[in-house]
């Protein structure tokens, strides 16, 4: 199929492969033209504006921080929607609040034309790896239309309901990510404290029903000198999502006390200088609160 | 000669001190979103003014006192604005509580139009403002503090020039998270001693010749005991302030766990709760 992809960070450029290797051809805008460079090599095409890329489009994906930018690329008359053809399908994957979603869907529903919210949950290496999740809402039609292509991106592909869910879904879903890590944090610092020496620890943790697949792949970050080998979503990343959640629980009246101290922990992993770290470097914090550090 | 003052945001706090400015010989132009409210200084001897655009024109030294960012944007920028008529070598002062940023915002914006800007948040609740007691958190210039004193003197007792703009609102959003986390603190206690088989007025009896006495504990423990939240300050507005709080901890990266944790336990009541009622309603977590 004519595939069009907005946003060539990190996700964007795990994903657009996958895309072409599956057969499609796959035009790409970036805010930036150079940072989609290396995605030229592997064949894909470039347009100008989000129009441009519409208007070749059968389905159309973006995937970019925070809904100032989904606005930025979907509307407006170079956006998305001043090019996108009738029966063809705009679905973002951004993780964003669920308001600002419908508000853009909204302006689509107005012009005719389909909008869904799709986001993914995966990092670059679980896409690389095959694993990736999408959740959906929007037009049920129009889901198992794009069904097919989804299934490219990752084996894991659900329909959560109306338009706005999805990322209602995986805001809550990235909350508990974060608290589940930083739980995990927790519990170590509290065996290593004891006299327990940290690798055992974490091969004891991934060992019991304690163990994720998200532990899987973080946990070994936390050991000595590891935390460099890999930055799946730095502190400011999940902060920002972080803030979504505690935002959605504020206005819906649902209170999120652990979330809430997620948060301050994150804000703890800034102060110490560590937000371009994967998040798991909470660990240091606790090491640093818990009378460990060097 | 005294400068003709306009004063948008004619709330709990807003009217007492706009009756207090009456009562001290200023001409006062007033503007409120709902124009009910504007009855009492009207028939008091202020002129009413159409718009907040209107209520800036008329006026040398204008006072904003408001509920929340988005509502003092809206008067400030929205359709009719206040900034756009804001007399080059006026005084605006905001006693609103709002981020140290959008004061900084305000500054900025103000300088350009060749007027002089005070962030000016308050304590002393509704009964400081009608007392002309209020005690004013000031950041801004020294020159312009000492120009605005006549008028602070007529609504305040006292003010602390804390740095330049947006250092008052720092100080107050970190007072009322001291406010917050204090009546919290009494209601988490009085819920375990009350679970326990004691009377809340044995601890508060204790805690009141103890190291732990406070003023603010003397007026908010009744409260507490009683289940009466008649609101001195809404616990809406203290939820907005702890979250204004939890917003600028984020920025600076300072982490708060015991206010993002109280914030929680106050959003649940905000949400459980359908009247107005005091921040010491927070006892109803536990209490109905």
């Amino acid at each position: 199929m004519k595939i069009g992809f907005l946003g060539l960070g990190d996700m964007g450029q795990a994903i657009v492969p996958r895309l072409l290797a599956a057969g499609h051809t796959v035009t790409g805008w970036n805010r930036t033209k150079e940072k989609a460079a290396p995605m030229f090599k592997r064949g894909m095409l470039w347009a100008n504006t989000p129009r441009d890329v519409a208007r070749e489009s059968e389905i159309v994906f973006s995937i970019v921080t925070d809904a100032v930018a989904v606005g930025a690329l979907a509307l407006g008359e170079n956006g998305i929607i001043a090019g996108l053809q009738k029966d063809a399908v705009y679905l973002d994957m951004s993780t964003i609040d669920p308001d600002s979603s419908r508000a853009v869907a909204a302006e689509f529903s107005k012009a005719g034309l389909t909008m869904m919210d799709a986001p993914i949950s995966g990092t670059t290496l679980t896409l690389a790896k095959g694993h990736a999740s999408l959740m959906v809402g929007g037009d049920k039609v129009a889901f198992e239309r794009v069904q097919p292509v989804l299934l490219a991106i990752g084996p894991k592909v659900s329909y959560i309901g109306a338009q706005g869910l999805a990322v209602q879904l995986k805001v809550a879903l990235n909350m508990t990510l974060v608290i589940e890590v930083i739980g995990f944090c927790e519990g170590i610092a509290l065996a290593e404290k004891g006299g327990v020496p940290r690798e055992v620890a974490v091969d004891a943790f991934l060992k019991s029903v304690v163990a994720s697949p998200v532990l899987d792949y973080r946990a070994p970050l936390i050991l000595e000198g590891h935390i460099s080998d890999a930055t799946y979503g730095n502190v400011n990343l999940q902060q920002k999502d972080m803030l979504l959640a505690l935002d959605l629980g504020r206005k819906m009246g649902v209170p999120v006390p652990l979330g809430a101290a997620a948060n301050e922990m994150l804000n703890a992993c800034r102060g110490l200088g560590l937000a371009h770290h994967d998040f798991v470097a909470v660990y240091e914090v606790y090491r640093c609160l818990g009378g460990m550090s060097k | 000669m005294k400068p003709a003052i306009g004063l948008i945001g004619l709330g709990l706090m807003g009217r007492p001190m706009g009756m207090n400015l009456l009562k001290a010989g200023y001409a006062l132009t007033v503007w409120n979103r709902s124009a009910s409210r504007t009855d009492e200084l009207v028939a008091a001897g202020a002129k009413l003014a159409k718009s907040p655009h209107e209520a800036a024109a008329a006026s040398d030294f204008l006072l904003t006192m408001v509920s929340d960012p988005p509502a003092l944007e809206e008067v400030l920028w929205g359709a009719n604005g206040a900034m756009q008529a804001l007399k080059r070598g006026s005084i605006y002062v905001d006693s609103s509580t709002i981020s140290p940023a959008l004061a900084r915002k305000i500054s900025a914006a103000c300088s350009e139009r060749g007027a002089r800007f005070l962030d000016a948040p308050v304590t002393g609740g509704d009964w400081g403002a009608k007392k002309g007691e209020l005690v004013f958190m000031i950041g801004g210039d020294a020159e312009t503090l000492k120009e605005a004193e006549p008028v602070l003197g007529v609504m305040g007792k006292k003010w602390f020039h804390l740095g330049p703009n947006g250092a008052g609102q720092t100080i107050k959003l970190a007072m009322n998270m001291i406010l917050a986390l204090q009546v919290d603190a009494l209601a988490e206690a009085l819920a375990l001693t009350t679970r326990a088989g004691i009377q809340g007025e044995k601890l508060v009896e204790v805690l009141q010749s103890s190291m732990g006495r406070s003023g603010l504990l003397d007026v908010k423990a009744p409260n507490l005991i009683k289940g009466e939240y008649a609101p001195s300050f809404p616990l809406r507005l203290m939820h907005k302030d702890l979250g204004l709080a939890l917003d600028l901890a984020n920025q600076l990266g300072v982490a708060l766990p015991a206010t993002a944790a109280a914030r929680e336990t106050y959003s649940y009541v905000k949400g459980a709760v359908q009247e107005d009622l005091d921040y010491s309603a927070v006892m109803k977590f536990w209490k109905k």
